[in-house]
């Protein structure tokens, strides 16, 4: 076995580098456009200004990289993934991955977003397994016009779930 | 483009990462993670389709010069030039072919050309910084480059980060992402830099210290180093990735 390498953070100039995956993200067979917006937020409850977030799908041409702004806030423009049901009967609910990479994050932090308006979100699988108490952390509310808030937060009150995978 | 999808043959699986490979989230000596690492244990979860498959690069995600820092402007950049070969593999050695690699770095002086940094050291208006390519079928990789200076931050009294070249990489699955940076051999800044040591292990940090190579050296142009990298490796049966 080769030894796995290492992460490091991407730092405060990770503009410079990150620039795959801007274009839209497209896939074949989805026609929802929908935008995913909200803040990344730090323990103080700060908003983080230095970070990305990136949105992966299967199914997708491209990861969806969302930078973070003023206040930590972000924006994606995307299309709404589909449920999906797998080889042995689990629905999966629309979803998308999220990786969170910033300034002071040494590694990644993984997390996913669902839909709050979609039925099949309350059936999924991986949800399910998230303490009932935090699973609203990944749930997108609607905000109308296709638009959905997504606020993750890293640290402290309403502590976004994040998983080891 | 299309993604990666094998709806009919069982999904890949990665096995897990053995602890203390990377950096632990909260890392007191590099302040910055003290607001930005969850202090709720991770959720372990499934790995499922959306895990396991990625997006997929074609040759029109690079340009014919993206690889080459050096050309990127009408003169040449200041500093020393280097080039940066090696290898994409996973875990089993077994090469990472047409994966994206995306570079970014400061100048010689130690600056980067981007609007938050405003230490006093000249910006060079023939270099960028940034800089991407495609591994080929055998996961070879190759960059043209100027040496990076080293550079002041505000992390503690005298604090310089070593020079270094950061690396982004994706593999063929979502969960085979990697952001690193590259390091140089017998930098004395190494061994007083939090982010670099916060790798617990001194031997995992090593991965991330390029190695001077004479063969990749070229004579009357560059400088020649090696830095390989290893993604995580997958069990079960091979995905297409086209
Ligand atoms: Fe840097």
């Amino acid at each position: 076995m080769a030894g796995l390498t290492p992460f490091q953070t991407v730092g405060p100039y990770l503009h410079l580098g990150l620039t795959a995956g801007c274009a839209p993200m497209t896939a074949p067979d989805l026609t929802t456009p929908i935008a995913i917006e909200g803040r990344l937020l730090d323990g103080a409850g700060n908003g983080i200004q230095d970070g990305v977030l990136e949105f992966w799908a299967a199914g997708f041409s491209m990861v969806g990289r969302a930078w973070t702004g003023p206040e930590g806030r972000y924006r994606l423009d995307t299309l709404k993934p589909r449920t999906r049901v797998d080889e042995a009967g689990a629905v999966h609910a629309p979803h998308f991955a999220v990786r969170v990479l910033g300034r002071g994050i040494l590694t990644q932090y993984v997390t996913r977003v669902y839909f709050a308006d979609e039925a099949d979100t309350a059936d999924d699988a991986v949800l399910a397994a998230v303490p009932a108490a935090r699973r609203d952390t990944l749930v997108a509310a609607a905000a109308g016009d296709g638009r959905y808030a997504f606020d993750v937060i890293v640290q402290g009150d309403g502590e976004t779930v994040f998983f080891d995978l | 483009m299309h993604s990666s999808m094998a709806p009919r043959s069982p999904l890949p699986t990665f096995p897990a990462v053995a602890a203390g490979v990377h950096p632990p989230a909260d890392a007191p000596e590099y302040r910055a993670t003290a607001l930005r690492h969850p202090t709720q244990p991770l959720v372990i979860m499934p790995q499922t389709l959306t895990e396991v498959c990625g997006p997929v690069f074609g040759r029109e995600a690079v340009g014919p010069l993206d690889h080459d820092l050096t050309r990127q402007h009408a003169g040449a950049p200041a500093g020393q030039r280097i080039v940066i070969e090696g290898r994409v593999l996973d875990e089993d050695g077994r090469p990472v072919p047409h994966t994206l690699i995306e570079v970014w770095q400061a100048n010689a002086a130690g600056r980067y050309a981007h609007q938050v940094d405003q230490w006093d050291a000249p910006l060079d208006a023939n270099f960028s910084g940034a800089g991407r390519t495609l591994t080929d079928g055998d996961g070879r990789y190759r960059f043209v480059t100027i040496r990076p200076g080293a550079y002041p931050w505000r992390n503690h009294h005298n604090a310089w980060r070593p020079a270094h070249i950061h690396f982004s990489l994706f593999g063929h699955a979502f969960l085979t992402r990697l952001v690193t940076q590259m390091y140089f051999p017998g930098d004395p800044l190494l061994a007083l830099d939090p982010i670099f040591n916060a790798i617990p292990d001194p031997g995992v940090r090593a991965r991330l210290v390029s190695t001077f190579d004479l063969t990749l050296t070229e004579p009357a142009f560059a400088l020649g180093y090696r830095f390989d990298l290893v993604l995580r490796g997958r069990v079960g049966t091979p995905m297409e990735t086209r």
